[in-house]
């Protein structure tokens, strides 16, 4: 028997999730395969005692950590920065830390303004209708009138920012700095029947209260009750073509190892800028009997990650800088537009953390001498507790076509499905961007009167931001899909993730991915009515 | 095998000192076999054994724990690699035991289900980063 869909979504992780909720408007038959499984909130780390120890284990950011039955093995021995996601329904989302500015209109237009990177076949315009609706669905909290940006309508109330905080804030006025509360995907009012954040803190080890935005609690929902039928603990192997190079359905591997086939006249691949190209390199054209979609030769490569530094600063008094949503303070984007006398193009955000939890801050603290072992230990660990604050350097990185996701010769899946390999390293004016966002967060930290300051970048465990590996453009030759989302070689196979972007910007992805998915969503919409 | 915990009982007293019983040297090889670790402690043991050896002589010795911070401080620079491993290994099943926490006084980042309150800020603060100005890039 035939196993059919109008539309096929491959992952339920952020973009796939948005998509299927648009897509579902008008196709009466979506089916989405997310290789993963639903996680029960009442079982995520926050909610045990252990659970700074889980956040490093089953419920690690690292795939290659947790070696769950959902997960690929990853190769990225030769790369900079360790690849971070999580299979599951929500995907990503689950552990995210929910910081969701959005990228700037001169993001979209880097080769053109700067002479770097590359020009997006779209403007923030074009996605700023998307944008909204995404912030609609997901409930973000921030502040209207924000300099850095257009304006950004419709925001729930800040997060506060807390007694560090404010001395940050203070101490980015005395530098005549830019700095805003940060955009946040967290309730800060109860909406949508989800309830608002009561400063829990570590939104990266899942929210079990549900006011942090993961998709699996905002999105699948919806999807569900539009009729989409999400076929967990499903991984594909490939997608199939016909003999003109036309999708026609995908392979794909039950919960029993079984191998088994669905057929559809549109497939849209929703899995990150690492999992999206796999699954294109594992695939093969009829028509050049290479790999998929890659007459260009650019799937998989222009790998970005944002390489981040970290500045973290320890004051002389406790602040509860530990309380609140962890990657929700405030940010700053003084340093976020070109100025070439800094020596690179391109920038960056500062992006002002809370301060560290008991066990992280236990072990940090014994490592650089600021807890002593013995019998004072007890002591300075009491001394330091609350007193520190972190602050993350997101880079823009810029495409490199060496920085890439190849398939690793040796090393396969549960399913014997060829794993990923990963090539990357940091380009020169990152590494220039990088130096010059550690010396400015030393000085914001010295103006703020912190007591002892460390720096380093790039961070390794840190690859949470997959773009770039089926780049969008114009030009078939120097790019995989169209504006529109769709691959130049296979007109029925759109791709809606990370993957298609052309530059990273300088800010976390989220609200982009989902923005764009809805985007490429309604002209998948509007290419079926045509047609 | 009991001389070998006495011992690295002994080490790991200098490392974090804790006079709760419950906190048994047993309760940490438990510990770390619920989370698959307990084969790095055999590895640090092999790799710190003659150290340890050194301490068989001075248990009896009325200036223990001070020699005890001695030792401590030796094998820190002759094995960092085994005896940070080592330290973090104790933490983890310090830091992640509900009375050792509450001793420390870090009950209020319990993640759940109790909340925190964080107070509004003073909008004020931002008021002259509002009025330098529009800093993005029109295109």
């Amino acid at each position: 028997m035939h196993d059919n869909a109008d539309v096929i979504i491959i992952g339920a992780g952020a973009s796939g999730a948005a998509a299927a909720w648009k897509l579902s408007q008008h196709f009466s038959n979506v089916v989405c395969l997310e290789q993963g499984d639903w996680v029960d909130p009442n079982k995520y780390p926050s909610t045990k005692s252990n659970w700074e120890l889980d956040k490093t284990r089953k419920f690690s950011p690292f795939p290659n950590i947790r070696n769950l039955p959902s997960d690929y093995p990853i190769n990225d021995t030769n790369s900079a920065i360790s690849i971070a996601n999580y299979n599951a329904v929500g995907g990503s989302t689950i552990l995210y830390s929910a910081h969701f500015p959005r990228m700037h209109p001169s993001d979209f237009s880097t080769l053109t303004l700067d002479n770097v990177g590359a020009d997006w076949p779209i403007t923030y315009k074009d996605l700023e209708e998307f944008y909204e609706l995404n912030d609609q669905i997901m409930g973000v909290s921030g502040l209207e009138g924000d300099p850095a940006y257009p304006n950004i309508p419709n925001l729930l109330p800040p997060i506060g920012i807390g007694q560090i905080g404010e001395i940050l804030a203070k101490g980015f006025n005395k530098l005549k700095w830019h700095w805003w509360p940060s955009y946040s995907a967290i309730l800060t009012r109860d909406k949508n029947g989800r309830s608002r954040c009561q400063n829990l803190g570590p939104c990266n080890t899942g929210c079990p209260q549900g006011a942090k935005a993961s998709v699996d609690i905002t999105y699948w929902p919806l999807n569900l009750k539009n009729g989409v039928k999400l076929r967990t603990n499903s991984r594909v192997r490939e997608i199939i073509t016909n003999s003109k190079d036309e999708a026609k359905g995908v392979i794909y591997y039950d919960i029993d190892g079984n191998e088994r086939v669905i057929h559809s006249k549109i497939i849209v691949l929703a899995s990150n800028g690492v999992g999206t190209p796999r699954i294109l390199l594992n695939s093969k054209s009829q028509i050049t009997q290479k790999e998929l979609a890659n007459r260009s030769g650019l799937v998989g490569k222009n790998l970005m990650l944002h390489p981040l530094g970290f500045i973290e600063g320890f004051f002389s008094r406790p602040f509860e800088s530990n309380i609140g949503p962890h990657g929700s303070c405030l940010l700053s984007q003084e340093f976020y537009e070109t100025d070439i006398s800094r020596g690179f193009a391109r920038g960056f955000t500062m992006q002002v953390l809370r301060g560290s939890y008991p066990l992280e801050l236990v072990k940090s603290g014994i490592q650089r001498r600021l807890i002593r072992m013995g019998e004072h230990h007890e002591e300075d660990f009491k001394n330091i507790m609350g007193s520190n604050i972190g602050i993350s350097i997101i880079c823009e990185d810029l495409p490199e076509l060496s920085n890439r996701v190849s398939l690793d010769p040796n090393l396969k899946d549960s399913n014997g499905i060829p794993a990923p390999k990963i090539d990357y390293k940091l380009g020169e004016n990152t590494k220039k961007m990088l130096s010059f966002g550690l010396k400015k967060g030393k000085e914001l930290l010295n103006e703020c009167g912190a007591k002892n300051i460390f720096a380093y970048g790039p961070v390794r465990n840190t690859g949470w931001h997959l773009m770039g590996t089926t780049k969008m453009g114009l030009d078939r030759e120097t790019s995989v899909v169209n504006k529109d989302g769709m691959c130049h070689d296979v007109k029925n196979l759109y791709i809606v993730d990370s993957s298609v972007f052309p530059t990273s910007g300088g800010v976390n992805p989220e609200s982009t991915i989902k923005a764009i998915a809805l985007f490429i969503s309604s002209k998948i919409i509007e290419h079926s009515k045509n047609s | 095998m009991k001389e070998i915990n006495s011992k690295i009982s002994s080490l790991i007293q200098a490392i974090i000192p804790t006079s709760d019983p419950d906190k048994t040297f047993n309760s940490f090889i438990k510990f770390l076999e619920s989370i698959n670790e307990k084969n790095k402690l055999e590895s640090i043991y092999n790799a710190i054994q003659m150290e340890l050896e050194t301490l068989s002589s001075i248990d009896e010795k009325e200036s223990f724990p001070e020699y005890l911070g001695i030792i401590l401080k030796k094998m820190l620079k002759t094995h960092p690699r085994e005896m940070m491993l080592l330290t973090e290994l104790y933490c983890d099943y310090l830091y992640t035991d509900s009375s050792f926490r509450n001793k420390m006084g870090i009950t209020n980042t319990s993640p759940f289900p109790e909340g925190n309150i964080i107070n509004d800020f003073d909008f004020s603060l931002l008021e002259e980063v509002y009025l330098r100005g529009k800093k993005y890039r029109e295109v």
